[in-house]
């Protein structure tokens, strides 16, 4: 888990999440109120479908195939210029799946590979933000508890 | 001819607790209706729940309920529904509405003609809510880009796709159940209802073009956009889309020319059905196989169809226990046995009734009803306009609201998510009145066509 993690707040406006992703390299960052609760996530799968036309976005059986619009420059331009001044709180991914601090290997890799590249990590009672699980940390997990080259013992 | 039900007559219901079956079996239909018309929960559990509860209470046992079952209804909507689910994947729905979108050159007046021209004419061929499914998207699309307001088109395209779905077997869901109950066959909806389904057509859109269309405005700079698109390239597999028309027009065939051999429609859609997926999946380890037959049966919308399988159910129940036939009594009384009179009653109840409840239900109910009546009308073969009346009064009804039909339920909740909300209330000052003014000119073709 990575404990020192860059935060959104709710009110912060998409153009201040994406000039912090750029900086950092990151993809998604958890948005906390003022007490660090957790509130979502905010990140750039959820900005880029933005920028997609609405006949995509409204559900798994909209537009699958956008290969036939060319020119679309502009339109992304104007999406983008739209949505860089509206508040975090209005796009933020609040269903994104959670773990907690004490989540068993087996579970956090499952959410891992099911629901994402970044896993918030929430206080189960009082849903403090904890910090991040990334695939990266599963990977150090891993090489601190296994030794890569040599092959595993056999249970049996 | 009544193909699927069992005769009423052959079962004896036995309710628990020496109850009268008229009275519980009623029960249970009110009840069932009363919470279909609130909404308040889903209408397979409803149905599913009324159908177990017409066991359960006696009214019927399980084979006479599996008697009530249409089958042939089920395995049409099954079909299609399997059939579509593999032809979408090909792009074929978008690369016509793209094609039909440059040759009028983005003017926003022509699109409010033809988009609503290719929602009428899938509708007529394939399932509403399948068709709305498939267009909406691209309208949407296609406004965003020619910076239009969707609702003329959503609102049209809704019109468009009861009026041509009326105009065969499969195109709406009460005819696909009456064709199924009296053995009629794809060209007799076409050469009875066709020619309404085009008049009413032509009106509703001139009608449309008054209100919205000569006012719609866009830019030169977005057509010039639009002239960009390349419609070649929404067709994202070719071989799939040659398979796809080729079972299409098979099962069409299978429609107009099966029903002189004895086969139903039920049959060619499901056989068409397992054709396209054998096509489909040729070539693929028995892995993949598996995975991808999976995946084109899981789009079947099975809500719907064990919503109708509880509804069957239901309705049998009502019409073992001898409610149809007061009703019909009843309703014969009314109209004294005169055919004429008959006929409007039926449509325009019809129309009213299934603009504020689904049609569905309503029409499950009134064909046993209607059924019932032929002693007075000289026999089946007498009844004949009556079906006719009720397709047209129930497939018009359904723009008589946002709830009317399943489509404009998809339409309005497409419309929703898109942001283009369409209101309740608005669609109901527009779409009744309108309902209304359909029904009226297709009271006149009844009269004219089959009534006198």
């Amino acid at each position: 888990m990575i404990r020192q993690v860059f935060t959104a707040s709710p009110d912060d406006t998409i153009g201040d999440v994406l000039n912090h992703l750029s900086r950092h390299r990151v993809s998604s960052m958890p948005v906390v109120d003022d007490n660090n609760i957790y509130q979502g996530m905010i990140g750039l799968t959820v900005i880029l479908n933005h920028l997609l036309p609405v006949a995509v976005r409204i559900d798994e059986s909209g537009l699958d195939n956008l290969e036939f619009v060319h020119n679309t420059s502009d339109a992304v331009r104007s999406a983008l210029n739209k949505m860089v001044n509206e508040p975090v709180s209005d796009h933020m991914d609040g269903k994104q799946r959670t773990v907690h601090p004490n989540t068993p290997t087996w579970e956090a890799i499952r959410v891992l590979v099911k629901h994402g590249r970044t896993i918030p990590v929430v206080d189960k009672e009082t849903h403090e933000l904890k910090g991040i699980l990334s695939r990266q940390c599963i990977l150090s997990h891993l090489k601190d508890n296994f030794d890569f080259h040599e092959p595993a013992e056999n249970d049996e | 001819m009544n193909v699927s039900h069992g005769n009423a007559s052959d079962f004896t219901p036995n309710v628990i607790f020496g109850g009268d079956p008229l009275i519980v079996a009623t029960a249970i239909l009110c009840f069932a209706y009363i919470f279909i018309i609130t909404e308040k929960i889903n209408r397979a559990i409803i149905a599913l729940l009324g159908a177990g509860l017409m066991v359960l209470t006696g009214v019927l046992n399980q084979e006479a309920a599996i008697r009530g079952v249409d089958f042939n209804t089920l395995a049409l909507l099954a079909g299609m529904m399997g059939i579509v689910a593999i032809t979408k994947r090909s792009g074929i729905f978008q690369y016509v509405a793209v094609l039909s979108a440059k040759l009028v050159k983005g003017n926003p007046r022509a699109l409010l003609v033809v988009l609503p021209l290719i929602t009428a004419v899938f509708s007529a061929l394939l399932d509403n809510v399948t068709t709305v499914m498939l267009i909406v998207p691209i309208t949407l699309l296609l406004c965003e880009q020619l910076k239009l307001r969707a609702y003329p088109y959503l609102v049209a395209q809704i019109f468009a796709s009861n009026i041509g779905g009326m105009a065969t077997l499969i195109g709406d869901p009460p005819n696909i159940l009456i064709g199924s109950a009296v053995n009629l066959s794809f060209m007799d909806f076409v050469y009875n209802i066709g020619p309404a389904s085009v008049i009413l057509f032509i009106l509703t859109t001139i009608f449309f073009d008054v209100v919205w269309g000569r006012k719609l405005e866009t830019t030169d700079k977005a057509r010039s956009h639009l002239q960009n698109y390349n419609e070649k390239e929404a067709i994202k597999d070719v071989p799939l889309l040659i398979k796809s028309l080729f079972t299409l027009g098979l099962v069409l065939f299978g429609f107009t020319v099966g029903h002189h051999y004895g086969v139903q429609p039920g049959t060619s859609a499901l056989f068409g059905a397992a054709f396209l997926l054998l096509l489909d999946n040729i070539g693929y380890s028995a892995e993949d196989q598996a995975h991808r037959v999976q995946d084109a049966l899981s789009e079947i919308e099975w809500e719907t169809i064990f919503f109708f399988l509880g509804l069957f159910i239901l309705v049998y129940g009502v019409e073992v226990a001898g409610l149809l036939d007061i009703l019909a009594t009843e309703l014969l009384a009314f109209t004294e046995g005169d055919l004429q009179m008959t006929g409007m009653v039926i449509i325009w109840v019809s129309a009213v009734a299934s603009a504020i409840v689904d049609n569905i239900p309503f029409v499950a109910t009134m064909i046993p009803l209607i059924e019932s009546m032929a002693p007075t009308f000289g026999g089946e073969a007498g009844l004949m306009p009556l079906w006719w009346c009720l397709s047209l009064g129930a497939c018009l009804g359904g723009n008589g609201s946002l709830i009317g039909a399943s489509a404009n339920v998809m339409v309005a909740s497409y419309a929703e998510r898109a942001g283009q909300r369409i209101s309740f209330i608005k669609f109901l000052k527009l779409g009744f009145p309108l309902m209304l003014a359909t029904v009226a000119i297709a009271s006149v073709y009844a009269w004219f066509m089959f009534l006198t």
